[in-house]
């Protein structure tokens, strides 16, 4: 049934805040520049807050922190 | 509906991420305990998030959205009375018994505790269902699709089904945890902007209960009659239907979610899994009843009483291309972590205890690896073609809960009395379950036909969910004093009075579960008295 494994193994499986921090960085980066210099128009739907700018800016700090947590290693 | 190259663009690489979670994992894949239990390897925080998001299918995000606006808080009682409870008593006293026994799969306890015959019964039925949910989330993630980007339902079914299919063929579990992770914080902060903007637009809460019929914000209160709340429930209905029988039906004896708690590294972590997932489960009604709400506030023409689409045309009005990207992104991630949680519960059940029971007994295990690959292609095919099924119900929840109340509801009271009764015999679980489900079939064609009523569809799950689980009950403690129960010493670690309790001396009282159940049970009653 069971092979008996046990315990952390250090390096056997990947590091899923590393894909979770790069996914993060990437979209929140993606929203920044678009807020930044992409039409301006098209937030009378977001209540005239200019929502990629400042949901990118969270999703870059949520995407930083994870990454800082992966390179720390600890669980 | 305006959808932009940056939002394609997120949602292209949002596929590549999950396709190449999927794709790394792929050599971590060696035996079939990799493939189906990921080594039970995985750290707590994994599993729990992953439990949280394996039950985040079409169901949980648009369906619930859907019910928000048709029952307004009352919704709130699938989480905070139908789910709760549920998470930390399965959490506290039963995982003892599941990941203790070392089984592989929820009929395989039933094996080992009771016999072969309960077991094949459970794991035909249980096979079945998953499937048939499977197609939910398949359904419900192509009329997005469709709705959104006006991509043909064919089309986006098997573009939808096909991505799961490769991640979990390559990656098994470890895959289907892991993009569950990534798809649980994408679902939260894709969703998150949408009842903060709504919430803003109708000017608060105060503003939003101007605009809502009279008990929307309401858990509680309307609840005495049946005739005073659009469920059409009272209290006794809802506490025993929903929160006792559906609910622990579901999250203590449902394999697609005791799997995660499976793949754990360690006993702390597995009891952990379900009282971590339990936190944002806690929470999530401001992510979708809220919606909801605003949706029958704010855009109650545009909505025109199709609350399958309240979320859909929620992002539709509030997301700007970009922030509309990540918000389909969320949708996506919703159908993925629903339809993947049932591929592997699929693939493993039909592996362990179908195949492995009934077909081929004494095969090497890279051959049960390669048939729990094959079960997830044929898995995810059966789920595109229960896709078309599910297009002929109008409440995704109400077909779901029927289901539950046909499986789960009497598949509870063998698991309590198999799990806290030593006298619960063989043949006594048998025919406890074979009869429950039969109640429950029988109930609902009494109740198509028209002998029963019901003031809702809902409402007569519940009450079919009672029977049905009475029943079994009821049968189950009958036969057992008429037949033979199994020796003590068989069922030790698998019955409470016969296993050593758990002793942690080394872990501060504070890290213990049951502190971290107590906590969140007494969080879930402020919840529910604030919104009373």
């Amino acid at each position: 049934m069971s092979t008996g494994k046990k315990g952390k193994q250090p390096g056997r499986f990947l590091d899923v805040r590393i894909p979770i921090g790069l996914i993060f960085t990437l979209f929140g980066g993606i929203m920044v520049v678009y807020g930044l210099w992409g039409g301006k128009e098209i937030y009378h739907k977001s209540l005239n807050i200019n929502i990629n700018f400042w949901w990118g800016l969270l999703f870059l700090l949520f995407g930083g922190v994870m990454l800082i947590l992966s390179r720390r290693g600890a669980s | 509906m305006e959808v932009h190259i940056v939002d394609y663009l997120i949602i292209a690489i949002y596929f590549i991420f999950v396709l190449g979670v999927g794709f790394a994992l792929r050599k971590r894949v060696r035996t079939s305990e990799d493939f189906f239990l990921s080594g039970r390897s995985i750290p707590g925080w994994i599993t729990g998030l992953a439990f949280m998001a394996a039950n985040l299918g079409a169901l949980e995000v648009m369906g619930m959205v859907a019910n928000g606006a048709k029952y307004g808080m009352l919704t709130n009682h699938f989480y905070w009375i139908g789910a709760i409870p549920a998470m930390l008593f399965v959490g506290i006293f039963m995982m003892p018994f599941y990941y203790g026994s070392r089984v592989r799969s929820v009929p395989e306890y039933l094996k080992l505790r009771f016999n072969e015959a309960t077991r094949g019964v459970n794991a035909i039925s249980f096979a079945i269902l998953t499937v048939l949910m499977s197609g939910i989330n398949i359904y419900a993630m192509a009329l997005v699709f469709k709705l959104m980007l006006n991509w043909s339902m064919d089309m986006s079914i098997i573009l939808s089904a096909g991505v799961v299919l490769v991640y979990i063929f390559f990656g098994g579990l470890t895959s289907s945890i892991y993009n569950e992770v990534l798809q649980f914080f994408l679902i939260v902060l894709g969703l998150l902007p949408l009842a903060i903007m709504g919430l803003v637009n109708a000017g608060g809460f105060s503003g939003l209960a101007a605009r809502l019929p009279e008990g929307f914000l309401h858990t509680w209160s309307t609840l005495d009659k049946a005739s005073h709340n659009p469920m059409g429930i009272e209290w006794i209905g809802m506490v025993m239907g929903l929160g006792f029988v559906l609910s622990f039906g579901y999250w203590c004896t449902d394999f697609l979610v005791i799997q995660r708690a499976l793949a754990a590294r360690d006993m702390t972590a597995a009891r952990k899994t379900p009282l971590i997932a339990a936190v944002p489960k806690m929470l999530f009604p401001f992510l979708v009843t809220l919606p909801g709400l605003l949706a029958i506030a704010l855009i109650p023409k545009a909505l025109g009483g199709n609350y399958n689409l309240a979320l859909p045309l929620m992002l539709q009005r509030y997301y700007p291309s970009g922030l509309l990207g990540v918000g389909l992104t969320a949708l996506l991630a919703s159908f993925m972590s629903g339809m993947a949680g049932n591929v592997t519960a699929f693939n493993t059940v039909w592996t362990y205890d179908i195949y492995q029971s009934y077909i081929r007994p004494k095969a090497t295990d890279q051959h049960y690896l390669w048939m729990g690959k094959m079960a997830t292609i044929v898995g995810a095919l059966i789920s595109v073609a229960t896709a078309y099924i599910v297009m002929r119900f109008s409440n995704l929840m109400d077909y779901m809960q029927l289901l539950f109340s046909f499986f789960n509801a009497p598949l509870f009271a063998t698991f309590l009395l198999g799990m806290f009764w030593k006298r619960a015999t063989p043949w006594g679980a048998f025919s406890g379950l074979v009869s429950g489900t039969l109640t429950a079939v029988g109930h609902y064609l009494l109740t198509v036909a028209g002998v029963l009523q019901y003031p809702s569809d809902m409402a007569g799950n519940f009450y079919r969910a009672i029977y049905a689980w009475s029943v079994c009950f009821g049968v189950t403690i009958v036969v057992s004093f008429f037949t033979k129960p199994r020796k003590e010493k068989e069922l030790v670690g698998l019955v409470y009075s016969l296993t050593p309790r758990i002793r942690k001396e080394g872990v501060p009282w504070y890290k213990r579960p049951l502190f971290l159940a107590m906590l969140i049970g007494a969080l879930t009653i402020i919840l529910n008295i604030i919104f009373w």
